[in-house]
C-alpha cells in the first residue's frame, strides 16, 4: 500500500477512470448484442463501391435484393412422376413450417387471359424475333402458317383465339416471352430439368425476412433439414442454393472458428505464461488487459458500424495473441527486477519501449483503417482500438495491481532464453553478415516465383458442398446469378428500349452468349412497334389475309373484325402501360428511375464466361456490362498494389520513428530482423506456390509492426538481458499461436493472412537478437 | 385439341389417384393390350367444329403408335403435314419435306404436349389422372370413358373429353368451354410387331 500512496492520486484516478471507461464500453457492447452479436453475412456489405457509375451500383443492389430473399431447390429422383410428387410434398412441408413467405413447386402462374388481355389489342404491332426475321427476309408464308394453325393436332405455348390471331403471330410473340426467367421446361405445371436419366423439379421459396438475418437463417435451415429428411427417406436428392444458405454456413463457420481460435489462443497464452511466471497473478492480470482490449475493440466497431463482419469476428479472436504482448513485457520486467521491484520505476524502465512498440503497430493498421473498403477498415479499426486499449490497461492498471516483487527465481525461469541469447551473442557481426547474405541468395529464387491472386472468392467462405449444389442448379436452370448484367441508361424510356433492342439482337446473334431477360422483349420500343406494324402490312397485306381467311371459311363477322383490327392504328404500348400491368411485377426491379432518366438492367442467365461480352456493347451509347465479381477482383488488385507501396512507405516511417530514439545506424539494426522476417516470409510464399493476395500483404504490414517490437524490447533491455528476451519469445509464441490458428480458417482471406503472418513473425523473432548484435543501443 | 393441350400446359392442378373403378378397369385393360402391341397403326379422321368458322375443318391421315418411342401423325388431306412426337422433341415435316425440330428447350412444355397426346391415344390413366376426373362404363368389349378437368383453370378452356373404343381407343371427342368441338375417329386399327424402315427413319429425325 506504501507504493500505492507514493504513486500518487492522479495515476490512481486515471486507472479508475479507465476502468469505468472499459466498463461503459462493455455495457455498450452488451446492449448492442442483446439478441446475439449483430453480424453481417452479406458479402456485398463487405465490399467497397466498385462501380464509378452510381446507377450501376444501385442496379447491383437491386438485383441482389430481388435474388437474395429467394431459396432455390431442385428435387431429384430417378423416376419422373415420383420426382414431381416428391417436389410437391417437399414444397408442402416447407410451406407448413411457416418459415417462408411463399413456397411453390408450380411453374409461375401466368394467367393467359392476363397476357392476351394486355397484348391482344396491340397484336398488329408485336412480332417474335423469329417471325420478324422471316417477314424481313421474305420467307414468311402466311398460307402455310394458317394451315398449320388450323390442322396441326396441337400447338404448344400460350393459347390465343383462332379468330383474332389466325396466323399465330400473337401466339408466337407470347410464347417467346422470357416469362419463366430460366431454361427449364414445364411439365405438369412444374419446372423440370433432366440430368441424364434423372429428373429434377424446381421448388422456389421466398423468405420471410432478410437472408442475412441470423434468426431467419436458423429457422430456414431447420425447416429445410426436416423436409430434406423426408426426401432422403424416399430416395430423392435435394439440391439447394440461395444467399440464406451461404450466409448461414458462413456465420456458423465464423462463430465456430472464433470459438476455437479464441480458446486456442487463451489456452496457449495460459500455458506459456505459466511456464515463464509460474503464478496465477500475471496470467489473470494479462488476460484482464486483453479482455479490456477486445471489449473496447468491439465497442469501437459497433459504434461506427451497424453490424460486425464475420471476417472481423474471426480476425478479432486472433488479435488476443498480439494484445497480450504489452502485459507480457511488463511481467518480464517484473521477473527481471526480482526482489527489488518497485512499480513506478519498473514502468518507467520499459515505458519508452512499450510506447514505441504501440506506435509501430498502430502505423501498420492506421492506413488500413482509412481504406474505403468496409471489410478491411473494420478489421483495422478493431485492431487499432483493441491494441490501444490493451496498452492503456497495461500502463494504467498494472503498476497499481503489481506491487509485490516476484517470488519466482529469475535465474531458473530464464535459463533457456539465456542460453539462446548467449548463442547469438557469441556470434560475430561478420558471421551474421555472411548468414544474411546467404539467406538473401536462398530467398531470391522464391521472390521471383511470387504471383498475385485477386479473386473475389477470397472474401467468402463457400462450403464446397453448397458450391457444388449451386453449380448443378445453375447448370439445370440457367438462372440469373445476379452478378453480371448489362446496364442501359437513357434520358427516356424510348431511348433505353431502343438501345436494349440493339443489344438483345447482338446477344441473340452471338453463338454461345448467355441467355438474358430484357424488358424490351415485353415492351418493344415505340419505334420497334411501328417497324413491326410496317413489316406485317408488307408480309401479310390486309386484303391477302382476308382472302386467305375467307377461303379457310372464317365467318363474316370474325372476318370483318379481323380486317378492322388489321387496318386500325392503336396507340403503342407504353412504359406506363407496362408498369401498370400485373404482368410486370416479377420484372419491376429491372427498371430503375434515375436522375438522368431511366435505366434498364438486362441480367445474364448462367455463368458462361464470355470475355467478349463487353465489346458487344462498346459502340452502344449508354450501355455497359457490369460484372461485380470482376470489378471487385480488379479493385482487390488495385489495393494490393497500394498496400505494397504503403508497406514500403510504412517501413520508412517506422525507420523515422526509430530514428527519434536511436542513432540512424542503430535504428537500421533495430529494423533489420523485421526486414529479414518480411523477406523470408515472401520467399516461403514463392517457394510454396501460395498466391500473393491483398490479405497476405496486409499480414506483412503486421509483421512490420510486431517484428520491430521484439527488436525494440531487446535493445531497450540491454544486450544481455534474458528476461525481456524470454518475454519476446512468449509474445512471439502467443502471436504465432493465434495467427497460426487463423491459417486454418475457412475464409481464404484470413487463411492467407494467417499463413503470411506466421511465417513473417517466426522469422522476425528468430532474427530479433541481430538488432543488439549490430550495435543498436538504447 | 389445340386449346386443350395448351391449357393443360398452363394448368397447375395437382394430381391424385384417379377415377372410378370402371375407368380404372378400362385403363388397365388398354394398358395390357398395348403392352402386347409394340406398334399400332390406324387411319384417322379429325373434325373440328369451330364457332368462328362456317364449315367444320376436316383432316384425314394415318398414325403410328410405337410403344416406348412415340407417335407419328401423318396428315394426308387437305394438306400434307407430318409430326413425329416423342418425349424430348416434336418434329414437323412439311409437304415440301422441310423438317423443323422443336425440342423442349425451344418451346416450353413441348414434352408435356407429347406426353399428353400419347396418353390420350393410349388412354394411359396415370398421366390423365393428374389433370382429370375419369368416369367409365363398359358393355361387353366396348367401353366409354369421360374425362373432366380437375382444375378450374383447365375447366376454363375445356369442358370434357370423351374416349371410346373396344380393344383400342377408337374415338376421341373434345368439347371446349367456348363451344368448339373436335372429334377424332380411328379406323383400320391394326397391331404390328415392328416399325418399317420409313417410320424408323422419321423417328430418328433430330
Amino acid at each position: 500500500m506504501e507504493s500505492l500512496r507514493r504513486q500518487g492520486a492522479p495515476a490512481r484516478a486515471a486507472a479508475w477512470l479507465w476502468l469505468a471507461a472499459v466498463a461503459a464500453a462493455l455495457l455498450f457492447v452488451l446492449r448492442q448484442s442483446s439478441g446475439g452479436l449483430p453480424l453481417e453475412t452479406n458479402v456485398l456489405a463487405l465490399l467497397p463501391q466498385t462501380e464509378h457509375n452510381r446507377t450501376a451500383e444501385r442496379a447491383v443492389h437491386a438485383l441482389a435484393d430481388s435474388l437474395g430473399n429467394r431459396a432455390i431447390f431442385l428435387v431429384e429422383h430417378a423416376d419422373a412422376a415420383r420426382a414431381r410428387a416428391l417436389a410437391r410434398q417437399f414444397a408442402a412441408n416447407l410451406e407448413s413450417s411457416a418459415v417462408f413467405a411463399r413456397v411453390s413447386a408450380a411453374a409461375p402462374r401466368i394467367d393467359p387471359e392476363l397476357l392476351t388481355g394486355f397484348y391482344a389489342p396491340h397484336r398488329f404491332s408485336l412480332l417474335s424475333a423469329a417471325d420478324r426475321a422471316a417477314m424481313a427476309d421474305g420467307s414468311y408464308d402466311a398460307a402455310a402458317r394458317l394451315a398449320r394453325r388450323m390442322y396441326a393436332p396441337f400447338s404448344a405455348g400460350v393459347p390465343t383465339a383462332p379468330a383474332g390471331d389466325p396466323f399465330g403471330l400473337l401466339q408466337s410473340f407470347l410464347s417467346a416471352l422470357p416469362l419463366l426467367q430460366s431454361s427449364l421446361s414445364v411439365e405438369d405445371g412444374m419446372l423440370v430439368a433432366h440430368a441424364g436419366t434423372r429428373t429434377q423439379v424446381l421448388v422456389l421459396a421466398e423468405l420471410q425476412g432478410s437472408a442475412y438475418d441470423p434468426p431467419v437463417q436458423e429457422r430456414v435451415s431447420a425447416a429445410v433439414a426436416q423436409a430434406e429428411a423426408a426426401l432422403q427417406a424416399a430416395g430423392a436428392v435435394l439440391l439447394r442454393t440461395g444467399g440464406v444458405f451461404y450466409g448461414q454456413a458462413a456465420r456458423a463457420g465464423a462463430e465456430r472458428e472464433m470459438d476455437w481460435i479464441g480458446a486456442g489462443s487463451l489456452a496457449g497464452i495460459t500455458a506459456l505464461m505459466w511456464l515463464l511466471f509460474r503464478s496465477l497473478r500475471p496470467l489473470l492480470l494479462s488476460l484482464a488487459t486483453v479482455a479490456a482490449g477486445v471489449v473496447c475493440a468491439a465497442a469501437a466497431v459497433l459504434a461506427v458500424h451497424e453490424r460486425m463482419h464475420l471476417i472481423t469476428l474471426v480476425f478479432g479472436a486472433s488479435l488476443i495473441g498480439e494484445a497480450v504482448d504489452y502485459a507480457i513485457q511488463y511481467f518480464a520486467a517484473h521477473l527481471d527486477a526480482g526482489p527489488g521491484w518497485e512499480p513506478r520505476r519498473g514502468l518507467a524502465r520499459i515505458f519508452r519501449g512499450l510506447l514505441l512498440a504501440l506506435a509501430t503497430s498502430l502505423i501498420g493498421y492506421a492506413a488500413l483503417a482509412a481504406a474505403p473498403f468496409p471489410g478491411i477498415s473494420q478489421i483495422a479499426l478493431f485492431a487499432f482500438a483493441g491494441l490501444a486499449a490493451a496498452w492503456l490497461s497495461v500502463v494504467l492498471w498494472l503498476p497499481l495491481w503489481v506491487t509485490q516483487p516476484t517470488r519466482r527465481d529469475a535465474g531458473r525461469a530464464l535459463a533457456w532464453p539465456r542460453r539462446v541469447l548467449s548463442r547469438w551473442q557469441q556470434a560475430r557481426p561478420r558471421t551474421a553478415l555472411w548468414v544474411l547474405a546467404a539467406g538473401l541468395l536462398v530467398c531470391l529464387p522464391g521472390w521471383l516465383q511470387l504471383f498475385p491472386d485477386d479473386d473475389i472468392r477470397l472474401l467468402v467462405a463457400r462450403p464446397a458442398a453448397l458450391v457444388e449444389q449451386e453449380y448443378r442448379i445453375r447448370a439445370a436452370a440457367g438462372m440469373n446469378a445476379g452478378g453480371r448484367f448489362f446496364l442501359i441508361e437513357g434520358a427516356d424510356a424510348e431511348s433505353v428500349l431502343r438501345q436494349e433492342e440493339q443489344l438483345a439482337a447482338r446477344l441473340r446473334a452471338r453463338a454461345g452468349a448467355p441467355g438474358f431477360i430484357a424488358t424490351s422483349d415485353f415492351l418493344p420500343s415505340a419505334a420497334r412497334q411501328a417497324e413491326n406494324r410496317a413489316l406485317i402490312a408488307r408480309a401479310l397485306p390486309v386484303e391477302q389475309g382476308v382472302a386467305l381467311l375467307e377461303q379457310a371459311g372464317l365467318r363474316a363477322g370474325a372476318l370483318a373484325q379481323w380486317r378492322q383490327d388489321a387496318g386500325a392504328a392503336p396507340a403503342p404500348l407504353t412504359l406506363a402501360d407496362w408498369r401498370a400491368s400485373p404482368l410486370s411485377v416479377p420484372f419491376r426491379h429491372l427498371l430503375l428511375d434515375t436522375p438522368g432518366g431511366l435505366a434498364s438492367i438486362v441480367p445474364l442467365l448462367g455463368d458462361a464466361g464470355d470475355s467478349g461480352l463487353a465489346a458487344l456493347a462498346q459502340d452502344l451509347a449508354g450501355v455497359t456490362l457490369v460484372d461485380k465479381a470482376a470489378s471487385v477482383s480488379a479493385l482487390l488488385g488495385q489495393y494490393r498494389g497500394w498496400i505494397g507501396l504503403w508497406l514500403a512507405l510504412a517501413t520508412a516511417i517506422v525507420y523515422g520513428v526509430l530514428c527519434l530514439r536511436y542513432r540512424p545506424r542503430a535504428a537500421g539494426a533495430v529494423l533489420l530482423p523485421t526486414l529479414a522476417g518480411l523477406g523470408c516470409a515472401l520467399a516461403l510464399y514463392g517457394y510454396s506456390g501460395l498466391p500473393l493476395t491483398l490479405f497476405a500483404l496486409m499480414a506483412l504490414l503486421l509483421v512490420l509492426g510486431v517484428g520491430v517490437n521484439y527488436a525494440i524490447f531487446l535493445v531497450e533491455a540491454g544486450a544481455a538481458a534474458p528476461a525481456p528476451f524470454a518475454g519476446v519469445l512468449v509474445s512471439a509464441a502467443t502471436v504465432l499461436l493465434s495467427f497460426g490458428l487463423l491459417a486454418l480458417s475457412s475464409l481464404p482471406a484470413l487463411r492467407q493472412f494467417g499463413c503470411m503472418l506466421t511465417a513473417g513473425v517466426a522469422c522476425a523473432v528468430l532474427a530479433a537478437p541481430l538488432a543488439p548484435l549490430f550495435g543498436a543501443r538504447a | 385439341m389445340r386449346k386443350l393441350l395448351a391449357a393443360v400446359l398452363l394448368a397447375l392442378g395437382a394430381g391424385g389417384a384417379a377415377a372410378d373403378p370402371a375407368a380404372d378397369r378400362i385403363a388397365q385393360r388398354l394398358a395390357r393390350t398395348l403392352a402386347d402391341t409394340p406398334v399400332l397403326r390406324a387411319e384417322f379422321e379429325q373434325k373440328k367444329d369451330m364457332a368462328a368458322f362456317s364449315k367444320p375443318l376436316v383432316t384425314r391421315g394415318n398414325f403410328v403408335f410405337a410403344r416406348g418411342t412415340g407417335v407419328l401423325w401423318n396428315i394426308e388431306a387437305p394438306l400434307k403435314l407430318a409430326y413425329v412426337i416423342s418425349d424430348e422433341r416434336i418434329v414437323e415435316i412439311a409437304a415440301d419435306g422441310k423438317v423443323q425440330v422443336k425440342s423442349g428447350q425451344d418451346v416450353r412444355g413441348l414434352a408435356q404436349v407429347g406426353r399428353l397426346f400419347r396418353a390420350l391415344l393410349g388412354a394411359q390413366s396415370a398421366e390423365l389422372a393428374e389433370n382429370f376426373d375419369a368416369a367409365g362404363s363398359e358393355s361387353g368389349p366396348a367401353w366409354r370413358m369421360e374425362l373432366r378437368p380437375k382444375s378450374a383453370q383447365l375447366a376454363h378452356y375445356l369442358k370434357r373429353i370423351e374416349l371410346s373404343g373396344a380393344q383400342y381407343v377408337e374415338a376421341l371427342r373434345l368439347e371446349e368451354s367456348a363451344g368448339d368441338v373436335s372429334s377424332i375417329r380411328f379406323t383400320r386399327l391394326r397391331a404390328a410387331t415392328e416399325l418399317d424402315a420409313g417410320e424408323r427413319e422419321r423417328f430418328a429425325l433430330r
